[in-house]
């Protein structure tokens, strides 16, 4: 009996081909198992077999989508697997980006069952979860070991066209998809059920938690820029020159505040950046390129905006939670408000 | 008020010379019910037909079912202000020909009419699937206008069941439960230590084929007010609407309403059930605000803690029930509310139009939107030429086999926010 | 353990044989230790770099482990690592690394 066909798709760095620098490679299709692919294979057993191993930079992907997923989509169709399998990309946001995508290109395009894999706070999982069936996995490759396993199980059922469970049963992330069943009571009786138990002040479960409306509502616009201070902040992670208080490349923990009094222009003698999620060289070279300093200095001058404010707030986007991210914000947003900002450029990358 | 329910039980439904019950048996003659029915000049024939659990039938399109039942003692008759006169009811006895059922049927009035089916994957979602049903296929005079159609077939159905219902006056029920709600203080002091509960009971009340009566008054046109819950189970409250057969609350449903049971199976033990709030379910904006304030000021004038929500509908009516929920719990009163869903084919769209924190404890009656294949049944009682065009149908709905893919919208009682059904709904 | 490292560390062992390879680590954390310990003997087990799926199995020791520091000057050891062995949860360490030798070190 012939073996099941998997094709695995990964990025350049688990294709030990190298990091940032190399994000920019156009798809290449190899034979067999690569990187991750080896423990994926171990997992799935003698019946299936990773016939190839699609291997494509994160920003080639990112920044080419429709060339990029044509490319793909023939290298898939030309195996014509049973199953195609996307990361784990962990907390990666352009690699789980890339793996969202192409997975549901391949299950909407080319009729092929698709799984990927990533951490919950992977913007691919917000973009994804409703089309496609993502394993969650840890926040970082260290956790490839449970991760592989994981999506292994619900590879097998989807290519043995098992029914598929709920999420804390097959390990995948809530998509978010409502779905009927029969329950052991009638609705009144679940209903008298709940009430007693909320009445007593004792744990009950909601059969249909609200959505949550997390609405920013915009701020008032302008009336006159010329007047206006304006701020600057930035998850870009640009930072004066050796990152003196070790702003964390990613999964930043704090947020700096930096006094740019005087400085019309951002070099590469006194500034960079710590983010480690986008390539350094260029923020590098020059941090204006995030953080436009220069460009407002001219503004300043020029007397379309009022002032730029002399302080910057800065920390890494690169993993940050957003629990961490709102408490950063809730308070040096004060800060802002007490010296008088009206409004604040955000950069991010 | 104090009301005994006997119930005498239905197995079977026959046809014969003249209605009776014997045995357990409905007999029901076609003559008698025809010439009750065809009283009505605006009627222009009626065909009746019966269907039983596990036959291959279909009932289509279906407006009503009524449970045939009698005030036995105690003031009033059933249906009051509208079949018997305006008496209140809810007191004394009354008997109930259970698991029988009155069906009205025929041309659709709106697209809001839905289907059932007698045995198949279709009768898992629907109540009357399990009952003997009488089935009136009802034909209007020509050039009848909607309004006088709907409500034509609305009486004839209630009629024609208080009259199958007169049936069960001198039996001996098999079966009686008593149901009792005191006046206020003296329910109150009945059990000072259990936590004070009502119900708050929203009516459909939206126009042409979306209205209910109480007591025979347009709820359009009521304030929020209390009732006893036994003057529902005497017909106080009937059905003039569809919405969408799946979550349209029958007048069977209502006589037979599954949050009052079940309050009054906890009534004394964990709870003390005070009574029954109504209110409706209007357009205007203006008329939500005002019966959400009204509902909710009850329950804190009542000195509730806690009531149980039902909605009737979907759409705007969310907005109702998200108002009235978030209301009532600012008032310090805990609620649970009961609805139903339209989340998409798919299920991943958003099963509520509204939203609201407050509602942290919500029972549902499954996603109206899951499509299912009924597959071709042997007889149709009615008619399948609207099967596309009712709402859970689609072009192509009714396949050339017969058989019908659409939505369980299309289902009688499918998602009944009542929770008369064991069907909820869970997030993937 | 990033992929640098991983390649200096297969060239060694190709060049020198893996029986005369001994790998000592100073990570603060056991568990980062443990990880790197466990790319250099059981393989990378994040499968990034090119000790994925090869198991040296070489002997992997943490310079606060009794084995490293009872061999050392205890002068320079107390200059060079005192400060930080008094800082780490040198208990963790050994457990960690004791742990990962037992499962995959074949030295």
């Amino acid at each position: 009996m012939s073996k099941f066909k998997v094709v695995h798709y990964i990025n350049q760095f688990f294709a030990g081909i190298g990091g940032e620098e190399k994000a920019d490679i156009k798809p290449e299709l190899r034979e067999g198992v690569v990187g991750p692919g080896m423990a994926l294979q171990g997992a799935l057993g003698e019946d299936v077999e990773i016939v190839a191993t699609i291997i494509c930079g994160d920003s080639y992907f990112n920044e080419n989508l429709e060339e990029a997923q044509k490319e793909v989509l023939a290298m898939v169709e030309k195996h014509n697997p049973d199953l195609f399998i996307a990361g784990p990309a962990f907390n990666a946001g352009r690699y789980g980006t890339a793996c969202g995508t192409i997975a549901k290109a391949v299950q909407n395009n080319l009729g092929i069952k698709s799984v990927t894999a990533m951490y919950i706070e992977n913007p691919g999982v917000d973009m994804y979860r409703k089309d496609l069936f993502i394993v969650e996995t840890g926040n970082s490759a260290a956790a490839m070991r449970k991760a592989v396993p994981a999506i292994a199980k619900l590879a097998l059922k989807l290519i043995n066209n098992e029914t598929i469970g709920g999420p804390s049963e097959e390990g995948y992330i809530e998509r978010g998809v409502r779905v009927n069943y029969f329950a052991d009571k009638i609705g009144a009786e679940r209903a008298v059920d709940m009430l007693v138990k909320k009445l007593k002040g004792e744990e009950f479960k909601t059969e249909y938690p609200m959505p949550v409306f997390d609405n920013v509502e915009p701020g008032k616009a302008i009336v006159d820029l010329s007047k206006a201070k304006i701020a600057l902040v930035t998850s870009g992670g640009i930072v004066p020159k050796g990152n003196p208080d070790k702003i964390e490349s990613s999964s930043a923990s704090k947020y700096g505040k930096y006094d740019i009094d005087g400085v019309m222009d951002l070099t590469e003698a006194t500034y960079e950046t710590a983010h480690g999620g986008y390539d350094p060289v260029y923020a590098n070279e020059d941090s204006d390129r995030v953080l436009p300093v220069d460009v407002l200095r001219d503004l300043e001058k020029e007397g379309a905006i009022g002032e730029l404010h002399r302080y910057f707030y800065t920390t890494t986007g690169n993993g940050t939670s957003v629990k961490n991210s709102r408490a950063f914000a809730d308070e040096f947003a004060q800060e802002l408000l007490a010296d008088g900002v009206d409004a604040v450029i955000l950069t991010s990358t | 008020m104090r009301l005994e329910l006997g119930e005498i039980l239905i197995s079977d439904v026959q046809f014969g010379d003249v209605c009776k019950v014997e045995n357990g048996i409905l007999y029901v003659s076609k003559e008698e019910i025809s010439a009750l029915v065809l009283e009505d000049e605006h009627i222009k024939s009626v065909e009746i037909d019966l269907a039983k659990p596990g036959e291959e039938v279909r009932i289509t399109p279906v407006k009503d079912v009524i449970q045939p039942r009698v005030k036995v003692e105690g003031k009033g008759g059933i249906f009051p202000g509208v079949i018997s006169e305006v008496e209140t009811v809810g007191e004394g006895r009354t008997h109930v020909l259970q698991g029988a059922a009155v069906v009205t049927c025929g041309k659709i009035v709106g697209f809001q009419e839905g289907i059932i089916d007698m045995t198949g994957p279709g009768a898992e979602y629907t109540p009357f699937s399990k009952l003997n049903n009488v089935v009136m296929v009802i034909e209007p005079v020509e050039g009848l206008k909607q309004h006088d159609y709907e409500r034509a077939a609305r009486m004839a159905g209630l009629k024609t069941a208080a009259f199958l219902g007169e049936l069960a006056r001198d039996l001996t029920p098999d079966k009686i439960d008593v149901y009792e709600t005191k006046p206020l203080f003296e329910q109150a002091n009945e059990y000072p230590d259990l936590p004070k509960v009502g119900y708050v009971y929203m009516l459909q009340t939206q126009g042409l084929l979306h209205d209910t009566y109480v007591y025979g008054v347009d709820a359009k046109k009521i304030v929020p007010t209390v009732l006893y819950p036994t003057e529902i189970m005497d017909g106080a409250i009937l059905s003039g609407n569809c919405v969408s057969a799946c979550d349209k609350n029958t007048t069977y449903h209502h006589l037979n309403n599954p949050i009052i049971k079940s309050l009054y199976a906890q009534h004394g033990k964990e709870i003390n059930f005070m009574g029954v709030i109504i209110t409706n379910e209007n357009v205007y904006l203006a008329d939500k605000h005002r019966s959400s304030n009204w509902t909710a000021k009850f329950t804190k004038y009542l000195g509730l803690d806690g009531a149980i929500v039902s909605q009737e509908g979907f759409g705007n009516p969310d907005t109702d029930l998200i108002m009235n929920c978030k209301k009532i719990e600012a008032e310090g009163v805990k609620t649970v509310i009961v609805t139903d869903e339209y989340a998409g084919r798919d299920g991943s769209s958003q099963s509520l139009a509204d939203a609201d924190p407050a509602a942290n404890a919500v029972v549902t009656g499954g996603n109206a939107n899951q499509l299912i294949v009924l597959p071709p049944m042997k007889k149709v009682i009615g008619m399948l030429d609207y099967t596309d065009k009712i709402a859970g149908g689609f072009a192509g709905s009714l396949r050339p086999d017969g058989s019908i893919e659409a939505e369980i919208q299309v289902i009688t009682g499918a998602t009944n926010e009542l929770g008369f059904n064991k069907l909820t709904a869970q997030t993937f | 353990m990033d992929l640098e490292n991983q390649k200096r560390v297969k060239d060694l062992t190709d060049q020198h044989g893996a029986e005369n390879v001994v790998v000592l680590f100073g990570a603060a954390e056991a568990e980062s230790a443990g990880l790197a310990a466990e790319t250099v003997t059981a393989g990378d087990p994040t499968f990034a770099g090119c000790l994925a799926g090869v198991a040296l199995g070489l002997a992997v020791y943490h310079a606060v482990e009794p084995q490293f520091k009872e061999i050392v000057d205890a002068d320079v050891f107390d200059e060079q690592v005192g400060m930080m062995e008094m800082v780490l949860d040198v208990e963790e360490i050994v457990s960690e690394m004791s742990s990962i030798r037992e499962q995959f070190s074949k030295y």
